[in-house]
């Protein structure tokens, strides 16, 4: 049955992703950029698609979307979202860096999306821009300083709830996290439990293994035993036949010396026999011809006197 | 009926005006009265008027005003609204201005204020909303606009052209057998160039050493710091020597560039339509592609077509068509398959005729 050119396709299509792997596998990492920096990303919701069309980058985002995840999460999260790629080691590392001395999220992406590459990607975050300009305010010396100052003392109210409100967060996060210890605490204690079980298993097992292999190299060992006595037998059964086809083979060459010299007497009897009657015919010959002229002599008269024959 | 077509501009080499040009001669192969309009035109070798003109040229409800949307223009929205005759948005698209950010405050303006008239042209229920493809098309409809009043006609083209072109090979690099990347496009933003070179650089890394980009491009000066990125770029991956850029190439430099290439390479992150796929459909050069836009839609099956831009997924693609003979006869059979059957010209005047009889 023929493969259709569907299948066909999908099928090296699977190879070449299956080489794409190996090849990002092979090459050091800072020399390929990693597939989800240039991966789609899904369609806005809502947005209406035609079967056939391709993916659409998303380019809008909120700022609490992005500032979601917190430390290294946050980093690499917003970095994908706005840059459109994979963060490289160093950046993600400074980045980190730059939240642990107190620079809020809002700069972080503000510094990400009016980067030089961040305006080529041209993702668009609600209200940032303002957040923004308000962060990059309060690095100003001194004027910074008190708007900052004022600022702060002007949310004070909205921080204070907000910090009770994590207090609490936080206070039931440690519950949680205490509870979630002492669970793994007792799994701990199960754990090696059993490792202690498995530890006894493995020795009886380990045990029953060298009884097993000393009876087995001792049936090995009587097996060989008959091994060689039953070569040595097969030597002997070799040698007595051998000495037999040399004793036959002497006899029949001494027989085969006596036919080749009958066949030689023979050879010589033809020889003398054939002699024998060569010169009989010879003779015959001869005689034949000397009496085929005579007789022509008779027959002219000219010499009355018979010639014998040779 | 007489029909009249606007055209921001006429241009050699320009894929809005081949359009132009191919709807043209097939309207008036079909026994219309057909006139071309646009503000500029270079290489034409008939009359074009001003636009301006065009409100006493059509002056007939029974006539067709054609304007082939690619640019903003607000004389044309002022147009349609006070023209009598029949009104015809043949829409080619218009790059989203994301893609301008932070290299041109030019072309983000120009973008936002060409998209900001789509809604505007929407509102004119025009008699017709013609797009290169239905991903343009889904931008009217998503403005408003009643989908049965939308067609979709892939634009008229210069491939006949480029099949019967002699070729010149003299500036088309020589790379012993290595693969060759072919990039047919402006240099901009949207078209995804510096993923391109990174997916160069994975090429020579893991494919050959001696791989080789040939770019078909202009870069417009607007546009200048996206070109500067692109050489930083370039020389970072230390592809200096494997990067060939040529600005200016006729049929002839095109015609060898897509016979040596060992596919042609598109990682576009926006297409109204991309005319360079089906060039390569008709000269036969096996295509990878990022799927995003309308490209799909062209494409279709003719060609490896991927989800991301994955520089090691595009060099285990040209890896991969380099040395496997039968993929790329089976791509180039199914990709002059395709053009013929959608794309010929042939098959375009048919439905343009057939599109057009409804105002007949």
């Amino acid at each position: 049955m023929s493969v259709s050119f569907e299948t066909l396709l999908e099928r090296t299509k699977d190879e070449i992703r299956a080489e794409a792997e190996a090849i990002r596998r092979r090459l050091p990492v800072e020399t390929v950029v990693q597939p989800s920096a240039y991966e789609a990303v899904p369609v806005e919701a809502g947005a209406a698609r035609g079967p056939s069309q391709g993916p659409r980058v998303r380019l809008d985002y909120s700022i609490d979307e992005l500032c979601l995840e917190n430390y290294a999460s946050f980093v690499e999260r917003a970095f994908e979202a706005i840059i459109k790629r994979s963060i490289e080691p160093d950046t993600r590392s400074a980045l980190v860096r730059r939240l642990a001395s107190g620079t809020t999220k809002v700069e972080i992406l503000g510094d990400l999306l009016y980067s030089p590459e961040g305006r080529s990607v041209g993702v668009r975050v609600a209200g940032l821009r303002k957040s923004y300009l308000l962060a990059k305010l309060f690095n100003v010396p001194v004027v910074g300083y008190l708007a900052e100052w004022c600022f702060r003392i002007a949310r004070l109210p909205i921080q204070a709830r907000q910090q009770r409100a994590m207090e609490t967060y936080q206070a039931g996060r440690l519950h949680e996290l205490r509870d979630a210890v002492q669970a793994l605490e007792l799994r701990c204690a199960e754990l090696a439990r059993e490792q202690d079980a498995i530890a006894a298993r493995l020795a009886a097992l380990t045990g029953d293994d060298e009884a097993g292999l000393k009876s087995l190299g001792e049936a090995q060992q009587e097996q060989a035993e008959q091994l060689e006595k039953l070569s040595r037998r097969v030597v002997e059964l070799v040698d007595g036949q051998a000495s037999g086809l040399r004793e036959e083979s002497r006899l029949r060459d001494a027989q085969v010396s006596q036919l080749a010299a009958r066949i030689d007497e023979i050879g010589r009897h033809a020889v003398d026999g054939n002699e024998d009657y060569r010169r009989l015919v010879l003779g015959m010959n001869h005689w034949l011809t000397t009496l085929r002229t005579n007789l022509a002599e008779l027959g002219s008269g000219q010499d009355t006197s018979p010639r014998r024959p040779d | 009926m007489r029909i009249a077509q606007i055209v921001p501009g006429l241009r050699p080499h320009d894929a809005v005006s081949n359009d132009c040009r191919g709807m043209t001669a097939c309207l008036r192969s079909a026994g219309y009265e057909v006139t071309t309009f646009a503000w500029s035109a270079e290489g034409v070798d008939e009359p074009v008027h001003d636009p301006a003109m065009v409100i006493d040229w059509v002056h007939s409800p029974d006539d067709v005003l054609v304007y082939h949307y690619c640019t903003g223009a607000d004389a044309i929205v002022d147009l349609f609204r006070r023209v009598k005759a029949r009104r015809v948005v043949r829409y080619h698209n218009i790059t989203p201005p994301g893609f301008f950010r932070g290299w041109s405050k030019g072309y983000v303006d120009a973008c936002e204020a060409g998209r900001a008239q789509i809604a505007r042209f929407a509102r004119m229920n025009c008699d017709l909303y013609l797009g290169d493809s239905s991903y343009n098309n889904e931008d009217f409809i998503t403005a408003g606009v009643d989908p049965r009043r939308c067609e979709t006609l892939p634009p008229f083209h210069a491939c006949e052209e480029l099949l019967a072109s002699a070729v010149d090979d003299r500036r088309i690099p020589r790379v012993g057998g290595a693969p060759l990347l072919l990039m047919v496009g402006r240099i901009a933003p949207n078209k995804g160039y510096l993923e391109l070179v990174d997916a160069l650089s994975v090429c020579r890394q893991a494919i050959d050493p001696a791989s080789h980009l040939l770019v078909f491009g202009k870069l417009d000066q607007n546009l200048a710091a996206y070109g500067r990125a692109l050489h930083a770029r370039i020389d970072e991956r230390g592809l200096r020597h494997n990067v060939t850029i040529i600005g200016d190439a006729g049929d002839k430099e095109l015609r060898a560039g897509f016979a040596a290439a060992t596919a042609l390479v598109l990682p576009s992150a926006h297409e109204g339509f991309c005319v360079p796929v089906i060039e390569a459909m008709a000269l036969g050069t096996p295509i990878i592609a990022y799927a995003s836009s309308a490209i799909p839609e062209t494409l279709g099956d003719a060609g490896l077509s991927w989800e991301s831009r994955d520089p090691a997924l595009i060099a285990a693609s040209v890896g991969r068509l380099h040395a496997d003979a039968e993929l790329r006869a089976r791509l180039r059979e199914r990709g002059r398959e395709r053009y013929a059957a959608r794309f010929a010209p042939a098959v375009l005047e048919r439905e343009l005729i057939r599109i057009f009889g409804r105002f007949a």
